[in-house]
């Protein structure tokens, strides 16, 4: 899982929890606060029922009732009941209200002076009050209707708060997570995309710099590192070719002289022949080793429009003075953009290298000299695809296709170092183009050179 | 046939001396840059061959400084480097070929003969082909239409001269595909409308008057008429 995926998930899970928890106390705490006041309401309303009742001599049963159904708002389907010391009923306040009472709750009275429980949706007290002449039990009960709207109301706002404040928890945490985090995902794809041709990217470090800013840094100096040693390499490598052409010039310069003498008999000129292929194919090696030394994008002029199927004539030419046999059938497929399609931005050196690198392996590898040429425009893109008939390369041997010194078994009998498709991959990503390998057909090869325009 | 061969290989140089000697070709070494300047003599040579890395001034300087006293004598450059670079300054100070090391004497003597028959062939006196506005120069094979120069690429050159020198009849497909490609390489005859439509884009597509007709079912022609 990704980090701001996790953080995002942490943050917000322990904000829905802590939320949730909040709200449950805050309700179980008002509840208790209704409940505590409600009971002292009632307690109120017994001890001035009974200090009515016995204190007062000119009140009765009647006038309390009175007095109680005037009261009646303060409390709502109250009713009052009070029991002297021989638990007889001495006062009802509304008779056909119903109270359950027992024996055994009076005796409870008498013995702890109050209770408070809850018998149904009314909440009862009662409480046991006790003069110098006579003892009096009062057992009130009522249904808290302002304070159970107010605990139910509370219990909306909690529960709409909560979904409301935990999906906009979610929401901000996510959004907030992604933009801390964004610099790092920017980070991640400079460097996923960093390949051979581009070791000169470097990622941007603000100038107060925070942790993925001090990562950032290290690693520009890193890169600055791998550069400059690859650059060595790179530059070993183009010397060394150099180096090498002056020695292969001379050793071909005289075997061809020797040759050519008349005096040089036979079975010395097939020896020094022999000598001459092998020449040749190292020649052919180090013009490889140095092309590739040199794909360096930076330093390439690719700015300017070259037409492909000049292009392509231009390699047939040169393909027919090494392969005097070879035929291409060449074809262009019909489409609107096909002439601009044909107009790629580039280094013409270089796609005439990586053309004549495919047109050569499809006559090498062709069963009866011939290749395919089709040119077509699709969208966006020009496909070139060279195509020949002979034997194909299984899977194992398409996955090494565009390796170094990688040969296919179709290879065998040919010369070649396993150069050619590799020079011809790194010149079409310069030109931010791709080579594909398939097989269309049984015993056909076909390579599709895409480029984007 | 005097050859001036700059070379500072030794080896090579002699190698390439007697390469010459057996093409019966009169070649004069030297093995310095600086000194070739000093003996330098325009007309004196039929061809020169430079390397570019050599002592005293390079093979570069020497090519741009031979070129200021003459500009007819053809010159060859030769050079370890392959670079594009290099080729392109190479023809930028005078030079007329380049060939990279290491070559093969029969690709040298080819390139040698073809520049020596050229500097014995006279230049061409500009013949122009005008179908009503529009002209074909085909010494320079260049083509203009209204006066207005149009970039055709040699493929398409060659296709819109095989269609001017029909003298406005119709050329078969079958006849332009044999004139136009070379016997190594087929098409199908879909691949010649393509063309013939590039060339109409580029000669036709911004004119009233077009100039580039199809005879259905058979073939293509030039001309005001229809």
């Amino acid at each position: 899982m990704k980090l701001q995926t996790q953080i995002s998930l942490i943050v917000s899970t322990l904000f829905t929890i802590l939320f949730g928890l909040a709200s449950t106390v805050i309700f179980v705490l008002y509840s208790n606060f209704r409940k505590e006041e409600f009971r002292d309401r009632l307690e109120v309303k017994a001890l001035s029922n009974i200090k009515l009742l016995v204190n007062v001599k000119e009140v009765d049963n009647q006038l309390l009732k009175m007095i109680d159904q005037n009261t009646i708002n303060q409390l709502y389907d109250e009713k009052t009941l009070i029991f002297d010391s021989n638990f007889n009923l001495i006062y009802s306040s509304i008779d056909d209200a119903k109270i359950n009472w027992s024996i055994e709750d009076l005796k409870y009275l008498k013995k702890n002076k109050t209770f408070f429980k809850q018998q149904g949706d009314y909440e009862v007290y009662g409480v046991f009050y006790d003069t110098n002449y006579k003892d009096f039990y009062a057992l009130i009960s009522a249904t808290d209707n302002y304070g159970k709207r107010k605990l139910l109301y509370l219990r909306y706002i909690l529960i709409i708060s909560y979904v409301f404040f935990t999906v906009l928890c979610w929401i901000l945490t996510s959004f907030t997570v992604r933009k801390l985090m964004n610099p790092l995902g920017l980070f991640h794809q400079k460097i996923k995309n960093i390949n051979e041709n581009n070791l000169e990217t470097r990622i941007e470090v603000n100038s107060e710099p925070n942790e993925i800013d001090l990562i950032a840094n290290e690693f520009n100096f890193m890169m600055d590192r791998i550069q400059l040693s690859y650059q060595k390499q790179k530059e070993f490598t183009a010397h060394a070719s150099h180096e090498l052409r002056t020695p292969l010039s001379r050793i071909t310069a005289q075997i061809e002289n020797t040759v050519a003498n008349k005096e040089t008999n036979s079975e010395s000129k097939n020896f020094l022949n022999r000598i001459l292929t092998d020449v040749n194919q190292l020649t052919e090696l180090i013009h490889s080793l140095l092309i590739l030394s040199k794909l360096d994008n930076k330093n390439l002029k690719n700015n300017e429009f070259h037409r492909m199927d000049e292009i392509i004539f231009s390699s047939i030419e040169k393909l027919n003075q090494a392969f005097p046999e070879a035929v291409i059938q060449f074809d262009i497929e019909e489409s609107e953009t096909i002439d601009s399609a044909l107009e790629i931005k580039g280094n013409k050196n270089l796609l005439e290298i990586a053309i004549d690198n495919v047109l050569k392996n499809a006559c090498i590898y062709s069963n009866n000299q011939q290749a395919n040429v089709i040119i077509s425009a699709k969208k966006n893109i020009l496909i070139i695809s060279v195509s020949n008939t002979g034997n194909t390369l299984d899977i194992e041997e398409q996955k090494n296709l565009f390796e170094p010194f990688s040969r296919g078994k179709n290879a065998k009998g040919t010369t070649g170092f396993g150069l050619g498709l590799r020079i011809v991959q790194r010149i079409l990503i310069v030109h931010n183009a791709e080579i594909k390998y398939s097989v269309p057909a049984k015993n056909t090869n076909e390579f599709q050179l895409i480029f984007h325009f | 046939m005097k050859i001036l061969l700059l070379e500072d290989d030794f080896t090579l140089s002699k190698e390439i001396l007697t390469f010459f000697s057996t093409k019966e070709l009169d070649c004069t070494p030297f093995y310095d840059g600086a000194l070739l300047l000093q003996k330098y003599k325009p007309q004196q040579y039929d061809l020169i061959i430079l390397d570019i890395n050599v002592p005293g001034i390079n093979g570069f300087e020497v090519c741009k400084s031979i070129r200021e006293l003459d500009k007819k004598t053809p010159i060859i450059m030769l050079t370890a480097f392959s670079e594009i670079e290099d080729k392109l300054i190479s023809f930028e100070n005078g030079a007329d070929d380049y060939l990279v090391k290491p070559f093969h004497f029969e690709e040298l003597y080819a390139r040698v003969h073809s520049l020596l028959r050229r500097k014995e062939i006279p230049q061409q006196t500009k013949e122009k082909i005008t179908i009503a506005d529009l002209e074909i120069v085909e010494s320079e094979m260049k083509v203009f239409r209204s006066g207005e120069e149009i970039k055709l690429t040699p493929k398409e050159f060659k296709l819109i001269l095989i269609l001017a020198n029909a003298n406005c009849s119709v050329v078969s497909k079958q006849d332009i595909a044999d004139k136009l490609w070379d016997y190594h390489i087929e098409t199908n005859q879909n691949t010649i409308e393509v063309y013939i439509n590039f060339l109409r884009k580029k000669i036709d597509k911004e004119h009233t008057i077009k100039l580039i007709h199809t005879k259905i079912g058979y073939g293509y022609y030039l001309s005001i008429e229809e």
